[in-house]
């Protein structure tokens, strides 16, 4: 992509053969950037294979380069070569691979995309493999089973499960002699802390409210007591007036000042305020505990619990990222070995005591646990009781886009919210439409 | 006779075989791929190929479609303020061209240093200097007691600050090609022309300026054509969830977006020609023009 406007390319181009060059080059770089997939490697039965796995998740290289070995040694036919995306291009890069035939054997999948993939038969459904090889779907949480399960077939097994919980500045509020947040929180305590912490001379703000679903208003909507989407995944909630409570409750904090305002979360991620000592409290999944355990800065003074419950009760998203054999793939079974070999509990323990993802497998959390010791990540999963599903349908990442572009001019100030929600629910709806 | 016309014809095998990887590669990389743009702007395509034969349908959504009309909006200022760079450039050629300036390959390094820099380490590291709270830019600001604003964020002047960075990134390119251009211009005529008692401004206006003019007509070419295919800077220093989005979004950016977010790919192919077809016209244009003003010595 970075090709299509890259000044050289274009320039030496036009030197040449004047604009029709310099488009050409243009159109070329889009269109046939088609990531060519290394070591689709022949072979079958208990021939030597090779099956390619790509995924994006960076605190995972070193789990999966040590499951890799290990999974060789238990099956020396099959050797995994294992690719490493970052999340930017992952997708573009896997839907070339996919229309150019060239996919990989197994990919890593996410909730906004699993409909597309697999409502496009770009992904083998599971469930005679599961049935053929007993695999026990109800080890793992159900909304993380949910999420791949589409038009009734099983289409991935599930490897993490991230829900939403509150971080919190301890310090802070020791200072502001604040009693810590527990399961008692709604929100109106959260919101009197935030009011107390916020020190305006300092720059500090009580509570992080940026505008963002998974940890945002995907959350405080079903706390409210309303939906993102139907069951049915046909009809938008955003136009519901719970829905409307439950992102008006987070808009609140920016219009009071009691949130970094939207231009600052867009120009600094508000968990890089938090581990500045800037904010006081924020939502985050659990790859922001890995990274404020990882910072000596702020892991004196942080800690978890869960998120405050609104006036319908307690509520958090509960998403999970997946192993999905492509159907291209040649060696179907060889690759769904992998799968379920990464979605085992003893891949699934590994994962947890690396502390870079709470695995799926339920049971297998303790080495999780034990990997952030002072931080209480038990919150995370004492959730899932609560757990919502991360909403989604076939063409998520399309109305995903629609929220952003209705919701922004909301948190920057410019439109207000209600008449942006229904403008938001009827766009939805005529993206659900025309799935 | 008949042995030279035989070895000509050997020749040209000879000359076929040795442009055959180049042709190969601008074929299958350059030239196929636009042949299939114009083929899948006729046809409403899947999110993984499979595509059936639409029509005009994707042309006719794309003349009534008023995003698309903002990004051609936002693409053309943003070309006219790219344009900026060509005076702005030969102002610091003529300065660095005097044989007396000390340190000019220092200069020239800085001034080219941009032009080979990563765009991501450019968008990244301007994202830095615009920062409303922290940025460098806003505290040099204060401290001649202007409030500078979230540059990035502020629609009145967020594609004027990518424009600016886009200045920035191609000063370099267009310094060597002036420079290059004023260092053609043979001494004799600066003489004959100070014999004839033209002044230093007179010098310029009459000797540098027409002579100057081809590297210049070149130069507005390849800025237009560059400037209406920006994607990288926009896209790196805009984050999406930005309000400012509708201001600087431009013609690739929606190309983007359509293609690879909501998964159009015929749509997006017609939006590409329609930008083909832009940079032609005006291509063309300014190759008409240029009998009027561009000298050719």
């Amino acid at each position: 992509m970075s090709d299509s406007t890259n000044p050289m390319l274009s320039r030496r181009g036009v030197l040449r053969g004047g604009a029709a060059a310099g488009l050409s080059l243009g159109l070329g770089g889009v269109l046939a950037a088609c990531g060519a997939e290394p070591g689709n490697g022949g072979g079958g039965g208990g021939a030597p294979v090779t099956i390619s796995y790509t995924y994006w998740v960076a605190t995972m290289v070193e789990t999966i380069d040590r499951l890799t070995a290990e999974f060789h040694e238990q099956h020396p036919n099959i050797t995994i070569d294992a690719q490493l995306t970052p999340p930017a291009q992952y997708w573009t890069k896997l839907q070339t691979a996919v229309t150019g035939q060239n996919a990989p054997d197994v990919a890593m999948m996410n909730g906004p995309n699993s409909g597309l993939y697999a409502s496009n038969d770009t992904l083998l459904r599971l469930d005679d493999l599961i049935a053929g090889d007993q695999v026990d779907l109800s080890a793992y949480a159900d909304a993380a089973v949910d999420l791949y399960r589409i038009d009734g077939g099983v289409y991935g097994l599930p490897i993490n499960v991230a829900t939403t919980a509150l971080f919190y500045n301890k310090t802070m509020f020791a200072d502001a002699g604040l009693a810590a947040p527990d399961e008692t929180w709604t929100w109106d305590t959260l919101r009197d802390a935030a009011a107390t912490l916020t020190d305006s001379d300092k720059g500090i703000f009580g509570f992080a409210s940026p505008l963002g679903n998974q940890s945002g208003y995907y959350c405080t909507i079903p706390q409210a007591g309303g939906f993102v989407i139907d069951e049915d995944r046909t009809r938008s909630g955003f136009d519901d007036p719970k829905s409307i409570d439950g992102i008006q409750y987070l808009l609140d904090f920016v219009t009071e000042g009691h949130s970094p305002s939207h231009e600052q979360s867009l120009s600094t991620v508000v968990s890089d305020m938090f581990i500045s000592g800037k904010v006081a409290m924020m939502h985050h999944i659990p790859a922001g505990a890995w990274q404020c355990w990882g910072s000596e800065q702020i892991r004196p003074h942080t800690d978890i619990a869960p998120l405050p419950a609104g006036p319908a009760g307690p509520a958090t998203t509960v998403h999970s990222t997946a192993n999905c054999v492509m159907s291209q793939s040649e060696h179907p079974e060889e690759a769904w070995e992998w799968v379920k070999f990464l979605a085992s509990r003893e891949a699934q323990e590994q994962f947890g005591a690396d502390g870079a993802i709470i695995p799926a497998y339920q049971g297998a959390e303790s080495a999780f646990l034990e990997s952030m010791p002072d931080f209480n990540v038990k919150a995370f999963i004492d959730q899932y009781e609560h757990g919502v599903p991360y909403p989604s349908s076939q063409n998520t990442a399309v109305w995903q886009k629609l929220e952003t572009e209705h919701l922004a001019p909301v948190w920057a100030g410019e439109a207000e919210l209600e008449p942006s929600a229904a403008a938001l629910a009827a766009a939805m709806n005529e993206a659900l439409e025309a799935e | 006779m008949r042995r030279s016309q035989g070895i000509h014809r050997r020749d040209a095998a000879w000359a076929w075989v040795f442009l055959a990887p180049t042709l190969l590669g601008l074929g299958v990389f350059s030239l196929w791929p636009v042949v299939r743009t114009f083929y899948i702007s006729f046809t409403t395509s899947g999110p993984f190929g499979g595509s059936t034969w639409s029509g005009l349908a994707n042309y006719r959504e794309l003349l009534s479609d008023p995003a698309v009309g903002m990004t051609v909006r936002n693409s053309v200022l943003y070309a006219l303020i790219l344009l900026l760079t060509i005076p702005i450039g030969s102002v610091i050629a003529s300065l660095l061209n005097q044989r007396r300036l000390r340190g000019l390959a220092i200069y020239r390094t800085f001034y080219f240093l941009p032009v080979v820099t990563m765009p991501a380490a450019v968008a990244i590291v301007w994202r830095l200097i615009y920062d409303g709270d922290y940025g460098p830019l806003n505290y040099v600001l204060s401290l001649f007691g202007i409030d500078g604003t979230y540059w990035l964020f502020d629609g009145r002047v967020a594609l004027l600050a990518v424009g600016i960075v886009g200045i920035w990134t191609a000063l370099g390119m267009h310094i060597i090609i002036l420079l290059a251009g004023l260092q053609a211009i043979p001494s004799e005529l600066y003489e004959a022309a100070e014999m004839d008692g033209a002044s230093r401004t007179r010098q310029f206006i009459n000797v540098t300026l027409p002579l100057l003019t081809p590297s210049i007509f070149f130069l507005s070419v390849i800025t237009v054509i560059g400037a209406l295919q920006v994607f990288d800077l926009v896209f790196l220093m805009i984050p999406p969830g930005s309000p400012v989005l509708n201001e600087v979004r431009t013609i690739v950016y929606l190309f983007y977006e359509t293609g690879f977010i909501a998964n159009r790919k015929g749509y997006a192919a017609a939006i590409g020609v329609l930008l083909f077809i832009m940079i032609m016209a005006l291509t063309a244009l300014q190759f008409r023009l240029q009998k009027r003003w561009v000298h050719y010595a």
